[in-house]
């Protein structure tokens, strides 16, 4: 009979590399392997990877949306869990001091991504940036949205005639 | 009072600003905008197109105190029964007005009868004519040529009604024009913490060109543009959040929701513990 206690995720092997840390809590630990297996199976990004942070008590993950884009950063967090302004500055530090930890990761985005997990496993997404960003110009916005568009018709075709092709055999 | 500072008057902490030519100067050269709060004179009974007054945000009002560009005036004044000497005042202007409009409407007549003089001519002619064929018609003998004769009209003979007072225009006054200049108030935003910071993030955006407006509608602090607001969208929505404030991940995403709907960044403003400024940007990202 299988076990359907809710602790799969803390048996991936993932999880039990970062707990082998020694910090972070249980729960930072579940966000981050969380949004780890959302950018890897999901997202499809690529060297994806967790790192600890002993100064902010945090794990922040590196990867990149494609193999030639930026590194970009991500720190999960809970839902319900509490962060200050102050948390985010410290953070916003220590990654822009991140290529002296890692000289490995490379070129990288500025500013970090915040992944907010709730309790049904929805993440969304939002840049964290220090400074003042403005927003997209909306010419941009127009063209991402008729490009996304135009990718979804496309994969909508090809599905179609994949499935033609499965009814004739 | 200092030349050339505008006049601000102050009712119940409220600052406003009468004076039509000073508001546009606090928009054009200061990027002060305020709102405008008042009925329209011409336009009553809607709240589409409101007009004078202005009124300031206390974050304006102090910028502008500390920038030595106004001055205050205790503006519950303005509505206390006037003075015997403010009604002779009114009563003198109001004669001088008179003696003016009425100089003006006779010069306005007698310019129009110089345009028209050729038809009044005509038509004095025509009557005379007429008067000229009748008395012929009575058996009176009438030679022609008192029919062709022109007429000769001195404009000084037309006889000009004067303006009646009933008839004259009053000025209804927006700014108080007997404001007392030797009032003096004390202004005292701002004062707690929150007031502090509000302040601080104001003067600094201010500081760096851009242009602010209150962001209650859009569920923030202040709204940053980066030009005139009649001419561009904002920006930014500025919250103001003390340093050590406690956000849940779910606070974060309300305010990235609101700004990723209307096409703006949602900026965390905060003092730190080294009292600098700092500045996070909160933008929606296509990861989801």
């Amino acid at each position: 009979m299988m076990n359907y206690e809710s602790k799969h995720i803390e048996n991936h092997p993932k999880y039990k590399e970062i707990s082998d840390y020694g910090f972070g809590s249980a729960k930072h630990m579940q966000s981050t392997v969380l949004v780890y297996l959302d950018l890897c199976e999901c997202k499809q990004w690529f060297n994806v990877a967790i790192h600890p942070c002993k100064e902010c008590d945090i794990m922040f993950i590196s990867g990149q949306v494609t193999a030639l884009d930026r590194t970009q950063l991500i720190v999960a967090v809970d839902c319900i869990q509490a962060i200050q302004h102050i948390d985010m500055e410290q953070i916003n530090t220590y990654t822009n001091q991140i290529q002296i930890c890692l000289p490995n990761l490379g070129n990288q985005t500025r500013g970090l991504t915040l992944a907010v997990c709730s309790s049904d496993s929805t993440i969304v997404y939002y840049k964290m940036t220090s400074g003042l960003i403005p927003p997209e110009n909306p010419d941009l916005t127009q063209q991402k949205k008729l490009k996304r568009k135009r990718y979804f018709q496309k994969a909508k075709k090809c599905q179609l005639s994949a499935d033609m092709t499965v009814d004739k055999t | 009072m200092g030349e050339g500072r505008i006049r601000v008057s102050v009712v119940k902490d409220c600052a406003y600003v009468w004076n039509a030519e000073d508001v546009c100067m606090l928009r054009e050269k200061h990027r002060i905008v305020g709102r405008l709060v008042g009925c329209h004179a011409r336009f009553a009974r809607q709240n589409i197109q409101l007009s004078l007054p202005l009124q300031l945000l206390p974050e304006e009002t102090s910028l502008l105190l500390l920038k030595g560009m106004v001055d205050l005036v205790d503006g519950t004044k303005s509505y206390r029964t006037p003075t015997e000497q403010q009604k002779q005042a009114l009563e003198r202007m109001r004669e001088k007005t008179f003696q003016d409009q009425e100089h003006l409407a006779r010069q306005q007549k007698r310019d129009d009868i110089v345009k028209n003089l050729d038809k009044i001519k005509a038509g004095k002619k025509a009557k005379r004519n007429k008067d000229l064929e009748e008395r012929r018609s009575a058996g009176e003998d009438i030679d022609q040529s008192q029919f062709d004769e022109d007429l000769d009209l001195d404009i000084d003979s037309f006889q000009i009604e004067p303006l009646r007072k009933e008839n004259m225009m009053i000025q209804i006054f927006t700014e108080d024009p007997w404001q007392e200049m030797d009032q003096s108030l004390d202004w005292t935003f701002p004062v707690t913490e929150e007031e502090n910071l509000r302040f601080r993030v104001f003067r600094d955006l201010w500081e760096k060109g851009y242009y602010l407006t209150s962001g209650g509608k859009f569920g923030g602090t202040f709204l940053v543009y980066p030009g005139d607001p009649l001419r561009y969208h904002s920006f930014y929505i500025a919250v103001c959040l003390p340093y050590k404030h406690k956000m849940c991940g779910q606070d974060i995403i309300t305010m990235g929701r609101l700004g990723s709907d209307v096409k703006k960044t949602v900026l965390l403003c905060s003092v730190n513990d080294n009292n600098e400024l700092t500045y996070t940007s909160l933008v929606w990202t296509a990861i989801s």
